[in-house]
C-alpha cells in the first residue's frame, strides 16, 4: 500500500531521519474490520439494551435516596429534642428502679413516681385523679420514694394531671394513661394485696437485734451492751471484742427497744477503755 | 401493475441509500437520533476501518482492536441524544476510541502488576514483564509479512501511552494537529511537542533499518 499523501503534512518541516521514521509509520499496512463486524456490533447494541437498561431516574435516585433518608432522620432527632426535651428524665427514672423491684411494680409505678416529685412541689397541687386513687396504697412503699425524677421543671409534671391532653404530643401523659393498659398476667393490681411488708410500720427493734444484723454479738450487762463476738461482716468496721456500744446513731442503747424504726445504721458510738470512738458504717450493697 | 409498484419501490430504495451515502456526518446522527438505523449503519460503515485500523495500531492485537472498536460503535450509539455538533464526529468518536484504548493500556499495565512476574523472576535476574507470546493467526498476517513491518508495529506498541496516541493519529490516521489537539483534549503546543518527542523515540528503536 503506498504511502498516504496527507493533506497537512506539507506543513511541517522535518529531518530526513523523521521524515523517513514518519513514512515508515505511513506504510503501515491497514488494517480493517473483520466481515462480521455489522453483525456482532448490532448483537452487541441488542444485548446491551437487553441487560444494561437503566432508566434515567436511577442515576438521580442513587443519589436522593440516601440525601433523604439522612434529612430524615435528622428532622426526626432535631423534632425529637425540641419537642420531648425531659426525654432524659424519663429514662433516668427508668434506670434508678432497682432491677429486682420491675416485677414487684405494677405499670402505674411510673406515674406514681412523676407524681410524688409533683407532691414535693409546693407550687404545685396533685389534683386527686382516678389513677392516683388507684395507686394510692403504694405512694408509702419506700422503695417509690427512693425514685426520684431529675427534670428540674416542675410545671412540665403538670401533665400528669391533665387526664382529659390524650391526644399525643406528650410522653408524660402517655406514660399517665399507658401502664392501666399494659398490666400484664398474672399481676394483681388489688391495691390491698400489692402493699409490701413495710419497715416502717414492723416492729421496733432492740439493740440485740440490731447488732446482731450488724455482725456483732452483744451482751447486755452493767446497763451497758458489751461486744462478746464480732463476725467477718463488721471486721472491717473496728469494733472489737470488749467494746462498749453506747449509742447507735446519737441514740443511748438500753435494753429497751430503741424509738428509731429503721435498721439502716450510720454511726456506733463506742467506749473502749476510757476512748470514746465513733465508727462511721458504710454498708457494701 | 404489480411489476410498476416494485420498480417504484426500487427507485425509492435506491435513492434513499444514495442520500444517504451523501450526507454528512452530522446529518447521520440527527437521522439516527430520530430512530433511522440505516443512518446508523452508515456511520459505522464509514468509520469501522478507520477506527479498527487506529486501536490496531495503538494497542498492537487485532482481537482487542476489533472489540474496542465496536465497543466504540455501541458507545456512540446509547450516547447519540448527548451529542453535540460542536467538533467534527470524527473528532468525537476518535476521542472515544482513544478514551477506551487508553483504559484498555492502564488495564494491562494493573494486570501486569499483579500477574506471576514475581514467579518467573530468579535472585540474580532482573524483574521481566510475562509476555506470552500472541500464537494467534491474525487476519491480517499475511499483511504483516514483512519484519519491517512488525518491527515497526511493536516499536510503536512500546511507545509510553503519551507519545502513542498523538503520532498514530498522525502518521497512521494523517489526523492535524489541530483534530490530534481536540481529540486528545491537549494543547497545540503540547501536541506537537508529543508527536515530535514520539517520532525521536521510534527513530532510536528503529535505527537498525536506517
Amino acid at each position: 500500500m503506498k504511502h498516504q499523501n496527507f493533506p497537512n503534512n506539507n506543513d511541517e518541516i522535518l529531518s530526513l531521519e523523521d521524515e523517513k521514521v514518519r513514512k515508515m509509520i505511513g506504510d503501515l499496512k491497514r488494517i480493517d474490520a473483520p466481515k462480521d463486524f455489522d453483525f456482532r456490533l448490532k448483537a452487541r447494541i441488542a444485548n446491551a439494551t437487553s441487560t444494561n437498561f437503566q432508566p434515567r431516574f436511577l442515576p438521580v435516585l442513587r443519589y436522593i435516596l440516601p440525601l433523604s433518608t439522612i434529612l430524615v432522620i435528622f428532622v426526626f432527632v432535631i423534632l425529637n429534642g425540641l419537642y420531648f426535651p425531659d426525654n432524659q428524665a424519663v429514662s433516668l427514672v427508668a434506670e434508678n428502679i432497682p432491677p429486682t423491684n420491675i416485677e414487684q411494680k405494677s405499670p402505674l409505678v411510673m406515674p406514681l413516681a412523676n407524681e410524688q416529685v409533683v407532691a414535693k412541689d409546693e407550687n404545685l397541687v396533685v389534683e386527686d385523679t382516678p389513677i392516683k386513687q388507684a395507686v394510692k396504697p403504694l405512694a408509702d412503699k419506700p422503695q417509690f420514694m427512693a425514685v426520684k425524677s431529675p427534670t428540674t421543671n416542675p410545671k412540665k409534671n403538670l401533665i400528669v394531671k391533665d387526664k382529659k391532653d390524650n391526644g399525643g404530643g406528650s410522653r408524660d401523659s402517655a406514660l399517665s394513661v399507658s401502664p392501666i393498659n399494659i398490666t400484664p398476667k398474672g399481676i394483681d393490681l388489688n391495691p390491698t394485696q400489692a402493699n409490701p411488708p413495710n419497715t416502717e410500720t414492723s416492729k421496733p427493734l432492740n439493740a440485740q437485734q440490731i447488732l446482731s444484723q450488724l455482725g456483732i454479738e452483744a451482751v447486755f450487762s452493767d446497763s451497758s451492751w458489751k461486744v462478746k463476738a464480732v463476725d467477718s461482716l463488721s471486721k472491717g468496721s473496728g469494733v472489737k471484742v470488749g467494746d462498749v456500744i453506747e449509742a447507735i446513731d446519737g441514740e443511748k442503747l438500753t435494753d429497751k427497744p430503741l424509738s428509731a424504726k429503721t435498721v439502716e445504721v450510720k454511726k456506733l458510738t463506742i467506749l473502749r477503755g476510757a476512748e470514746k470512738i465513733e465508727i462511721s458504717l458504710r454498708i457494701n450493697k | 401493475m404489480a411489476l410498476d409498484k416494485f420498480e417504484n419501490l426500487g427507485a425509492e430504495v435506491l435513492q434513499t441509500t444514495v442520500s444517504i451515502k451523501t450526507l454528512s456526518d452530522h446529518a447521520l446522527i440527527e437521522s439516527a437520533k430520530n430512530g433511522d438505523e440505516a443512518a446508523f449503519a452508515e456511520i459505522v460503515h464509514r468509520y469501522r476501518n478507520p477506527i479498527t485500523n487506529f486501536l490496531y495500531r495503538f494497542l498492537n492485537d487485532y482481537e482487542e482492536a476489533v472489540d474496542l472498536a465496536q465497543e466504540t460503535f455501541v458507545r456512540v450509539y446509547f450516547a447519540l441524544e448527548r451529542y453535540h455538533t460542536d467538533y467534527a464526529f470524527s473528532t468525537y468518536i476518535y476521542r472515544i476510541a482513544t478514551n477506551l484504548a487508553i483504559s484498555e493500556l492502564r488495564r494491562r499495565k494493573r494486570r501486569k502488576l499483579v500477574s506471576l512476574t514475581g514467579l518467573f523472576q530468579y535472585d540474580n535476574e532482573q524483574p521481566q514483564d510475562f509476555h506470552p507470546p500472541d500464537e494467534k493467526t491474525l487476519p491480517d498476517q499475511n499483511l504483516i509479512d514483512s519484519e519491517q513491518s512488525r518491527m515497526i508495529a511493536r516499536a510503536i506498541a512500546t511507545l509510553p501511552e503519551k507519545y502513542r496516541a498523538p503520532i498514530v493519529l498522525r502518521d497512521v490516521e494523517g489526523k492535524t494537529y489541530d483534530e490530534i489537539a481536540q481529540i486528545l483534549e491537549l494543547g497545540l503546543g503540547t501536541t506537537k511537542s508529543r508527536i515530535n518527542r514520539a517520532r525521536k523515540l521510534l527513530k532510536e528503536k528503529l535505527k537498525n533499518y536506517f
